[in-house]
């Protein structure tokens, strides 16, 4: 397993980081100059290890999740996934000028309003039985748009995006300038190269993750790695322009970080590398305040539990320390964001602070509590329905985990989804045989899963609390799986944990057949878009 | 598939279909690799 890779330099520092990979020896003060003077190669030498120590099997899985993301990006037409033309927008205001967009109005450049005119991209979305444009006039009338010199810096809105942090879209001016010299599709193309490159990170990064927490069972690494990097809604995702594509990469490489620590203890390295993986995550997307409450609780639990395990003489120091380094380390965009509010005369938590607000102003909670719950439970006795007539776990959020890709508008037939309930099923029945199993190993770790339900459960509550905001205009549009990848690393858990679930003998074959429905799941998903948008 | 993408043209559609192709060749070999 643990064979010699290529270099991939920013897994290596990160895994190393959360690896805990140090000198071997504390050098000696008289050869402290000439060691000084190798520190380059002693470095190099030291990620070399670090990368001998990454299995082949999980930089297979993200190149799969790359080369997958790959062929949904060439096979989504261009803004024909959700919110595209907003992040798009972004990231062009950002590498054209140098703004973050300032308003929430669509008024995009007047290159990308001239293109999506020419695509007829508003009347392809929400339209399934229209597809994309192929006759010779609208082609010939695209490639005219294509080659005018139009304006590229927009007047500063970026739509739904606007309000989203700017890491990402940071990032997406990197592919957008270097393919600038071509035309719009050529950057959006570029840019969504770079999404399908964080698939791969998050493949990899649930790979590792189920390696922590599973440690005896390496087939069962391979069969999340690989549910992961056949992932379609991945795929789909990755192969767009949005934060989506990023973070869920961040967040799998914090459970990975968090799972590190909570199986070798909290080191100072693996508190700077939660805490770096936490700020970016502040820094990619909103939804990520979701996960935060978990991850501080996760940062307690294991303060706690290195006092409980050092010797008596400062352990308390030596135990938080770490913890407050990942703290602070994690909070310093957000002191940095409230500051230069607090400077500029903003509310301090800009678009939060107006939702708190407007909550407040909302008046009762109990409405507000009654509807997340709705949002992914069945209604109870005496709550006012939001949803009526609707199983929403098992018709919206099950079936559109199944398979809803484009702008919410492309569907399998609905006896699909009700064939995807049995290996579904099976699944989670195998999951819960292994649970029951291993319940004394459950136990051993409850403080661990409760971090990560935590993590799970503050995300869900985002959503859901978001989507009773916009429930007037949006209805359930908010049950959009892509907000779930966050928990990927999870799901593919709970794959693994399912293929341990049919015995010693019988896992790894079970395994096997999990990797196969996924990877039939993510060919049909493909085709169904191409005959959607191309049929 | 070839057709208002920045790649344009039919071998769009062919390479798609080979890197899948790869996709699945590459999973399998992993499959038998490492749950075999």
């Amino acid at each position: 397993m643990s064979e010699q890779t290529p270099s991939l330099p920013s897994m290596e520092a990160l895994h190393s980081a959360c690896a805990g990979v140090r000198p071997e020896t504390s050098t000696p003060p008289e050869t402290e100059r000439a060691a000084h003077a190798e520190q380059p190669s002693g470095r190099l030498r030291r990620l070399r290890a670090g990368a001998s120590r990454i299995p082949r099997a999980a930089l297979m899985c993200a190149l799969l999740a790359v080369l997958n993301a790959a062929c949904w990006s060439v096979i989504t037409p261009p803004f024909q996934a959700p919110d595209e033309p907003s992040h798009f927008a972004y990231a062009q205001l950002l590498a054209e000028t140098g703004r973050l967009p300032d308003n929430d109005a669509g008024d995009v450049s007047e290159e990308e309003e001239e293109v999506v005119h020419a695509l007829h991209q508003p009347q392809v979305e929400w339209h399934p039985e229209v597809g994309t444009i192929s006759s010779p006039a609208s082609l010939r009338e695209l490639h005219e748009e294509l080659t005018l010199p139009l304006v590229r810096a927009g007047p500063g809105g970026a739509g739904v995006a606007t309000s989203e942090p700017p890491l990402y879209y940071a990032l997406e001016t990197i592919p957008y300038k270097l393919a600038s010299s071509g035309s719009l599709l050529d950057s959006l193309e570029a840019m969504r190269l770079l999404s399908a490159l964080m698939a791969g990170l998050t493949a990899f990064f649930a790979f590792l993750f189920v390696r922590e927490i599973m440690p005896a069972r390496p087939w069962a690494w391979t069969v999340a790695g690989l549910g992961a990097a056949l992932t379609p809604m991945l795929g789909f995702t990755s192969g767009a322009v949005t934060p989506d594509a990023m973070l869920s990469a961040v967040c799998a490489a914090l459970f990975y970080c968090l799972a590190r620590a909570f199986a070798r203890g909290l080191t100072h390295r693996r508190a700077v590398a939660i805490g770096a993986v936490t700020a970016i995550g502040f820094l990619t997307k909103l939804n990520f305040i979701g996960l935060a409450p978990g991850v501080m609780l996760g940062l307690v639990v294991l303060a706690f539990r290195g006092v409980r395990e050092r010797p008596s003489a400062g352990r308390s120091r030596r135990a938080f320390g770490p913890m407050a380094i990942a703290v602070v380390v994690a909070l310093s965009p957000v002191a940095v964001y409230v500051a230069s509010n607090a400077l500029n005369h903003h509310p301090l938590f800009g678009i939060l602070s107006r939702s708190t607000v407007s909550s407040a102003a909302r008046g009762s909670l109990l409405p507000e509590l009654e509807y997340i719950w709705q949002f992914y439970l069945p209604r109870l006795p005496g709550m006012t329905s939001y949803l009526p007539g609707i199983s929403v776990l098992r018709e919206l959020w099950f079936a559109r985990i199944v398979g809803l890709y484009g702008w919410l508008d492309t569907t399998f037939a609905p006896w699909v989804y009700n064939l995807a309930l049995i290996p579904a099923g099976l699944i989670l029945l195998l999951a819960l045989r292994t649970l029951l199993a291993r319940r004394a190993a459950v136990r051993r770790h409850l403080s661990e899963l409760a971090v990560y339900l935590l993590m799970a459960t503050g995300l869900l509550l985002l959503i859901a609390a978001d989507s009773y905001t916009g429930r007037s205009t949006e209805g359930p549009g908010y049950i959009q799986p892509r907000y779930l990848l966050p928990l990927l690393p999870l799901a593919v858990a709970v794959l693994a944990t399912g293929a341990r679930g049919a015995g010693k003998r019988l896992g790894p074959a079970a395994g096997a057949l999990i990797v196969t429905l996924f990877l039939a799941q993510d060919v049909f998903s493909q085709l169904l878009v191409v005959s959607r948008f191309y049929g | 598939m070839g057709l208002a993408h920045a790649p344009g043209g039919t071998w769009v559609a062919y390479a798609v279909i080979a890197v899948m192709l790869a996709v699945a060749a590459i999973a399998s070999r992993l499959v038998l690799r490492e749950l075999a």
